[in-house]
Order: C-alpha cells, then structure tokens, then sequence
C-alpha cells in the first residue's frame, strides 16, 4: 500500500507503527489511512492530502510518547517531577540573565575541575601499568649513589627479601641508516627489566636470559613512539637488523604505547651483560621487586644490612647515621615525586574556585529568591502543598546544575584537548591524559555536591520567607537587616580569594626570584648543537680530537658566530659523569674521604662561549693535548672542598678508587648550577677533550644573529664535514635553562590565573549582595535621606557595612594561609611560606578590590531620591 | 484542562457531545470530523485520541475493538460509547452552563475597560 505513488505516505505510517505500541492493532493508522482515501485524497487532491497525512502524524506523536513513557512515570506521591520540571525550565527561561550567569558560572568553575582532575587521575591516581605496582621499588634514587653490575649483583646476592634486583643505567642509541640519523635515550637494563616490572611488549618478546651472555649487546626493544616515529608501525620491524652505534643489532620488541618507562625520555632497551667485565666503568642504578608479604620497612632493613656487610667487605666502615640514610622507596612515588604535590595544589585551587562559585551562586539565588517569596506566599495560600513548591524551586536548582555540568564537562575536554600538546615534556605520562568515565564522574559528583551546596538553602529560605509572608504584606518592602547568610557568603568566599591569592603571590615571587638567580653563566645568546660521531670512522681517539677540531673551526669561520666552544654535558640538560677526587696520593682511611665530583670534558673555547667566569689561573689552551702533562679547571666549591684555606693552583688532583690518574689544576671557575636553579652548585672538575676524547660532545657557540639562522648555519657547516654525523639540538641555551624552571613557571602562572578568578568571583559576589542590600533598602535610605542624611554619608555606611564580612573574611583566610603554608613549602624558592610581606600586601590587595566592587552600589544609594522611593512606595 | 469536579473541560465537552451525536458506532476519525463539521474549524486527530485517551481514564468513555475493512488495511477501528458517567458528565456541563447563563441577556452586558 505504502508503495503506491498516491497512496499514503509509507514513512508516516511506519513511525505510527513503530510508536503505537500500545495499541497493538493499530488503531491510529487504520483511521488514517481510511480517512485519507474515503474523503482526504478524493476532497484535496493526493499532495495535499499526503501533507495532511504528515501532520496528522506528527500531531499525533506527543500523545503517543506519552503512553509509552507512562509506565515508568517518574516522582513519588506529592510530586509530578515531569510537570515540576517543565514549569521549572518555563521559569528559568523567563530570566535569561540570571540563568546564564549562574550556569556560565558553574561551568567555568567545572571546567577547571575537570581539566585539573583529569591531569591528577592520568598521572596520580591511575595505577601504572606494572603489576603489584606496590611492590616496585628503587634503591636509594640519588644522582651521586651509584653502583657497578659487580657490586649490583653482590646486592642481590646478599639480599633475601627482593623477588628480583635489577641494575640499570642510562644509555644512548644512536640509529643510522633508513634515512637520517637520530640520538635516542633509553636503558640499559638486567634482562629481566620488563619481567620485574611485570609487562609485555605489544610485539615480539623481551629481554631472554640467554641475551645478555654477549657483550656488546646483540637486541633492542623499542618504544611504541619510537617504533612510530622511525619504523612507520612497521610489524615486520621485530627480527630486523639495524645499525645502532655503528653495530647490527636486533629489533626484538616493541613495548605498547601504554608502557610506561621508568625514565620519561626513554625509547629503546638494551639487556646489561651477565658478565660485569665489559661494563665495569658503567654506573648504575637499582630496581628491585619486593617479595609478598615483605614491607618496604623490612626491605629497606634488609637493604642496609647487605650494603653494610657488602662494604666491610670491602674494608669500609659505614657509621650507623649514613646506613640509615640510604632508602628504599617505591618506584611510582619517585617517578611522581616531584609532581605529586603541584598537581594536588593545583587541585586545591580549583576546588577553592568551585566553592567560591557555589557562594556566587547562592548569592544569587538568594536575591532571587527573596524577589519571589511573594509569588511562592500566592502559591502556598492557594493550597499548594509546601512540599510541592519546593520540588518546583529545587527542580530550578537542578537545571541550572545541569546545564552547568554539561557545558563544564565539554570545556574541560576542550581545555585537556587543547593543552595535550602543550604539557611540560617534565610531566610523566602525559598520555594517561584525558576525560574518560573516571573523570566524568569525578565532574558529576562535584558538580552535585557543588548544586547541593549552593542550591538547597536558597530554596529553604525562600520557602520559609513564603510560609512567613502574609498576602497582605506580599512583595511589599518588608525591611530586614541585610542577609546574615550573604553576609556569611561574603565572608567565605573572602576567605577563599584570600588563601588562593596568598598562595599565588608567594608562587609568583618563587618564579621571580628563580629568574634572577645567577646561573654562573650567560645563557642568553648561546646555542647548542649535540654532535655524535659516526660510529666507526672516529673510533681513534686523534681521529676524533680532528674532527671536533675541524667542528671549532668551521663553525667558529660562521660570521655571526662570535666564539664557539663544547662540553660533554650542557649545564641544566640530562646527564652527567661523576667520579671520586681526593688531594692526596695516599688511599684515604674512609671513603668519605674522597670528594665525589662530576666531570665535564671541554672543548677550547667552552668557558669563553658561555662567560663562565673565570676565578684564578688560565683556561684550556691548544697546548693542552695527549702529549701534554694532565691538567684540570675546578669550580669554586671543589677548589673549597679539597683545598680549604690554600691556593689550589698547580695542586695535584687524584682520580679513581687508586688515585691512578693525577691531574694539575690550572684554573678555577666560577660555580655552575648544573642540575637546575633551585640546586645548588656541587663540586665539578674540567678536562680538556684532547686528553680525554669522549665521543659525543655539545658543541656551544655564541652568536649576535637570529639564533635559528646560527643553528641552521651550524648544522650544515657540521654535516658538510661528514654528512655521517648525527645531529640532534637543544637549540637555545637560555630555552634549555628556561626548562628547568618550567614546573615553577606552570604552577605559578596556574595559580596566578586562579588567583584573578578568585579575586573576580569575590568582586562579583561582594557586588552583588551590595547591590541587593541597597536595592532592598531603597525605603529605609530615602527616609533617612528625607529626615536630612547627606548622600556622602549614606555612600560612606553603604561601604562600611560591605566592608565588615570582607575584613572578616580576610582576616580568617591570612590565617588560613599561614596554617596551610607548610603545603607550598617544598615548591617555593627564596619565599618563606610565611612571608609578612606577601600576607600584609593580600589583605589589601583583596581591600581594594572589594572596594571598588562596593562603589557603585554605594554611589547608587548614595543618589537615591526620597521623594521618588516614597511615592512608589 | 478540566478540573477534577465532574465537569468535562471545553474541548472534552465537544468530543462528548460528538460522540453522542454519532450514536452509530463512533471512532476517532468520525469523532473529528463531526467536531470540525459542527463547529467549522480544523481539529488534530492527535487532539481526539488525547481526550479519548484523557476521558478514557475518568471513565466517561469505554471502547471497544471491531476488525477493520480493506480500506484500512485490515486494521482494528477503535469503538468509542458514552458510559453513564459520561452522560452525567455532559449533564453537569449542561447545568453549569444553564446556570452560568441564567437570567443573562447579551444585550445588556457592556463590556468594562481593564484597569492597569
């Protein structure tokens, strides 16, 4: 029938079918159909008549709906939440202003929530993809603790309380071939790395037993971005042999994007041999997994006493005061240590903003609510159960809750979208970020909370306003005092702004003053390229020395290069190389003796290039090669330590556990920070690269010109030597040094930011219940001003009561502030938590702005005409 | 709407009274067409149904199914009756308006300027 090019239209009566269910035989559609071919079609004519059809049908639907939703009528006796909820949205969308107001506000302030919890779910609170991720522990994580494989596996040996105790140290890969060369970091790892960890790879294997009996290492496994990035997720990739540092070795896995490496830069894995002979001068690091049942207590116990039977062994004696420092901690609570406590400030912040939303919210409610209470007093006097009105008004509450959650959740997805490309590369997984259900529901819940918060007493009020009110008196200006509880929303949400705007003050100053530490050198105008060496070519150490020579030389020929320079390792960039140093040739009683320094090698024209003061004696010159007496250059805090009170040029420096090698110092340098600039400088010796050619170098040259043009220049100057060299750039120095500071840089410009928010709720929430007192109070303030009050005066009273639940407020948060400062402790530099300054200048940072929010409440009642008050009265 | 005295609201009245008008086996379909031929404007069948469905509940309506014919594609044909509640129904709407009437002649009603 449907088919029939005049007959009715087949799609209308299919949704008839489908939602006339109820009356299974189908009715409707029979009358329809029988009304359009016995009089519809034959009177108007096949379109029209199929039009009326349509309209008909969709007439139709609502009532349709209705009796399939019918069964599952929502509400409880007393409560017809469909129809509350229908006059609910009614009143909402007859005040449009406040409506949006109140739900922009709530979502804003849910925005930040979710956006913030996201990143503290992704990288806190998700459990790392590791089994028994409880168990997993690191030995004493300390840049200057380091151990040998030998002395690693007379640990394990020696230790009964790990399941396993896997050593691991940093590496480099560098992969040529298939296109351009690339530098990558990754691990050097016992072979049972993934297994302790209890992961994996998504393709291939992992590290076998039977690997690391050869040394050099013969397989690989990469990382899943790594297997992206240079392989093009090619699954053939496991099996192939590919050149890595100038051998062929074998891809044998692929680890899932997922994994998580125990150091965030890592993208490939190599197995430590079983044999410690070929990588006796490695320094390592310890893993190991707990067995069940075994505390990190009676582990970190059994941890000591190994060592102290490991060392007297050794015939060192260790006091029971350095025994007790080395720790024994959980690998996960390393690896988040230092963004633990950021994230959950930050967290904080945007809960204060939360609530100090809620507090605008209410406030606003409120006000309307007292608007209302006449219209609720018509309603209850008609007979409307009490409990009837209050689901309506709640039912209000709940919209704009809703509309608040939705609108909130979508920005956070869009700020957590847009900043996921513009994370700190410091933060660890990154890629665990995002707004899935856990987040949803933390923004739900929140957002309940926060409705119940600043919904439910409102409502109460405004009830009870409405019971109390007689007709008589209904809308008619009923003077009370100004509101208590504005007055106490006034006072809470300065309290918040307070605490929030102390925190970001003392946050902003930790910022400043880290910008101007000196980093004991001058990083603006320098930059840096890392050069690696084909592998093969430059294996002579004099093969090598030419070519950085050649380097200096054609980089240095550049001509908006001014001088150029290199070091192994850049001040503020990973890595570093650390060994013992004592004054004196004879074996030291204690090992405490030996001062344990990290070594740099230097190209000529390293401190010049990057202004590295130079203190006493000379720097490295050309004469300074293989065939010339050792020399070093010491900074200030070694030349302290080893020669306290002496002149320490020209002084021996013994290197090694048997003082093998002694160098001459010839010059003391100023102290670098070489860790980041909250660190300070520990002790550091230089050598020059020709008597010490290592194989990768940073090559620093500083320059007057447009630093892209130089790095540009750099790199083509470099690979015209020998197109075989891998390049890889920190680019700018004063970038690299800007990164360590980042963390400082983030949270404070965060919390500045929420600190504005904050200060922007309370201006608004101050003005607003201002705003409303004045407004109530327009009778009683045109009285006083007929019976002879000045204007100025009334302004000055207006400003006045405003005050009171601000200085309140304040003063409750400054010692809010002081009692929690200890929070902020570990992330500040140079700013005591408790800095009289900052918490004497928030008070009346937060003074003003209230100020300026009572202003124009103030001038308007400061204006009002009594004779115009008391005729509309 | 109609309140929950007993008295059928405007729109409940007319179907009401076209079902008693149609006494031959009325449905919906003949319900609207008698309502739009009695009072010259257009009704939704949507509308019918509702306060069929509405009436239905109060009990002023009871209905029965009868198979349908080819026109309708075999479908059943929905019989409406009044039931003696919804006679009463009308009966009290009669007296409402009688009474609301009474002694009112449309001559003498001027009509009053609202006051604002």
């Amino acid at each position: 029938m449907s088919g029939r090019s005049d007959g009715p239209p087949g799609l209308a009566g299919r949704l008839l079918d489908l939602l006339d269910r109820e009356e299974a035989r189908g009715t409707l559609r029979g009358d329809l159909d029988e009304e359009y071919e016995r009089h519809v079609r034959p009177k108007l004519g096949t379109r029209a008549a199929r039009r009326w059809y349509w309209r008909q049908t969709l007439a139709s639907v609502p009532r349709l709906l209705g009796r399939r939703v019918r069964g599952v009528r929502f509400g409880f006796r007393g409560f017809n939440a469909a129809g509350d909820l229908r006059r609910a949205l009614r009143a909402l969308t007859r005040r449009p202003g406040a409506t949006t107001a109140v739900v922009l506000t709530f979502a804003l302030a849910l925005g930040a929530n979710v956006s913030v919890f996201s990143v503290v779910y992704g990288v806190l609170l998700r459990p790392l993809p590791w089994a028994d991720q409880e168990r997993v522990v690191r030995v004493h994580p300390d840049e200057l603790f380091y151990i040998r494989l030998a002395g690693a596996q007379r640990f394990a040996r020696e230790v009964t309380s790990f399941a396993s105790v896997v050593p691991w140290g940093r590496t480099l890969f560098t992969f040529v071939g298939d296109g351009r060369g690339e530098e990558v970091r990754g691990g050097l790892v016992q072979w049972d790395h993934f297994r302790m960890l209890g992961v994996t790879p998504e393709l291939g294997r992992g590290f076998r037993e039977e690997d690391a009996r050869s040394w050099p290492y013969d397989v690989v496994v990469l990382s899943h971005d790594l297997w992206v990035r240079r392989f093009g997720r090619d699954p053939t990739v496991v099996g192939r042999r590919v050149d890595i540092n100038g051998r062929m070795r074998t891809v044998i896995g692929v680890m899932a994007r997922s994994h998580v490496p125990i150091e965030a830069d890592w993208e490939a894995w190599a197995p430590l041999p079983l044999d410690p002979e070929g990588v006796a001068g490695t320094a390592l690091a310890i893993n190991a997994r707990l067995r069940p049942g075994v505390s990190i207590d009676q582990g970190a116990r059994d941890m000591r006493r190994a060592f102290r039977t490991i060392w007297a062994e050794d015939g060192e004696t260790t006091t029971p005061d350095e025994l007790a420092g080395i720790r024994l901690v959980r690998l996960r609570d390393y690896m988040l240590g230092d963004v633990t406590k950021p994230l959950w400030v930050l967290m904080g912040g945007v809960l204060a903003i939360l609530l100090l939303a809620c507090a605008n919210v209410a406030n606003l409610l409120l006000a309307q609510g007292e608007g209302r209470s006449g219209a609720v007093a018509v309603q209850l006097s008609l007979g409307a159960p009490p409990r009837r009105v209050a689901a309506q008004l709640l039912a209000e509450t709940a919209f704009l809750a809703l509309g608040g959650t939705a609108l909130g959740l979508w920005m956070g997805w869009a700020i957590v979208h847009w900043a996921s490309t513009r994370l700190p590369a410091a933060l660890p997984r990154a890629t665990d970020i995002g707004v899935g259900l856990p987040v949803i529901a933390f923004g739900l819940v929140a957002m309940g909370i926060a409705a119940v918060l600043a919904g439910v007493y409102p409502v109460v009020r405004t009830l009870r306003s409405g019971l109390r009110h007689n007709l008589g008196a209904a809308g008619r200006g009923a003077a009370e005092r100004p509101g208590r509880a504005a007055s106490l929303l006034v006072a809470i949400e300065s309290a918040l702004a307070c605490v929030l705007v102390v925190g970001a003050a003392l946050m902003l100053q930790s910022f400043r003053a880290l910008r101007h530490v000196d980093p004991g050198f001058e990083p603006e105008g320098a930059v840096a390229v890392r050069v690696a060496p084909p592998p093969g070519r430059y294996d002579e150490d004099g093969a090598r020395t030419g070519l950085y020579d050649r380097i200096s030389e054609e980089v240095g020929a550049i001509p908006t290069v001014g001088s150029v320079g290199g070091i192994m390792f850049l001040p503020m960039s990973s890595g570093g190389a650390w060994s013992r140093y004592r004054a004196t040739a004879t074996p030291p009683e204690s090992p405490d003796d030996a001062l344990v320094a990290s070594f740099r090698v230097v190209l000529p024209g390293y401190f010049e290039t990057l202004r590295v003061r130079r203190l006493q004696g000379r720097s490295f010159g050309a004469d300074d090669d293989g065939e010339a007496p050792r020399v070093a250059i010491v900074n200030e805090t070694m030349a302290d330590r080893l020669f306290p009170g002496e002149d320490p040029l020209g002084r021996l420096v013994y290197r090694g556990p048997d003082a093998q090698t002694a160098y001459t110092v010839v010059g003391v340098v100023a102290d670098v920070h070489q860790a980041d600039l909250k660190e300070p400088s520990y002790p550091e010796i230089y050598f020059p690269y020709a008597q010490s050619p290592l194989s990768r170098m940073y090559v620093v040259a500083r320059t007057h010109g447009d630093a892209e043009a130089v790095l540009a220049a750099m790199e083509r100057a470099i690979l015209a030597l020998d197109g075989g060299i891998v390049l890889s750039r920190p680019g700018m120095v004063a970038d690299v040094v800007g990164a360590t500071v980042a963390d400082t840089r983030i949270l404070s410009t965060l919390l500045g930011l929420l600190g504005l928010v904050a200060l922007l709720l309370g201006a608004v929430g101050i003005y607003g219940v201002t705003a409303h007192a004045v407004s109530r109070r327009r009778r009683e303030i045109g009285i006083r001003m007929a019976l002879g009050a000045e204007g100025g005066r009334v302004a000055l009273r207006t400003v006045g009561l405003g005050m009171v639940p601000v200085a309140v407020g304040t003063l409750l948060g400054v010692a809010g502030a002081v009692a929690g400062g200890r929070v902020l402790s570990g992330l500040l530099f140079d700013v005591a938590p408790t800095d009289a300054a900052t918490l004497l200048a928030v008070p009346l940072v937060l003074g003003g702005t209230a100020l300026i929010a009572l202003l124009v409440p103030a001038v308007r009642a400061s204006t009002i005409d009594p004779v115009r008050t008391l005729r509309d009265e | 709407m109609g309140g929950d005295d007993g008295v059928p609201g405007s729109f409940e009245e007319q179907v009401l009274l076209a079902v008693a008008h149609l006494g031959e086996r009325p449905y919906g379909m003949t319900v609207r067409r008698e309502i739009e031929a009695r009072s010259g404007a257009a009704v939704s069948i949507g509308a019918v149904y509702a306060t069929l469905d509405r009436m239905h509940g109060k009990g002023w309506i009871a209905s029965a199914f009868e198979t349908g014919d080819d026109a309708r594609g075999g479908r059943a044909r929905k019989i409406v009756r009044l039931t003696p509640e919804g006679v009463e129904a009308l009966r009290k709407a009669r007296d409402l308006h009688s009474r609301m009437w009474a002694g009112l002649d449309l001559g003498s009603v001027t009509p009053t300027e609202e006051e604002g």
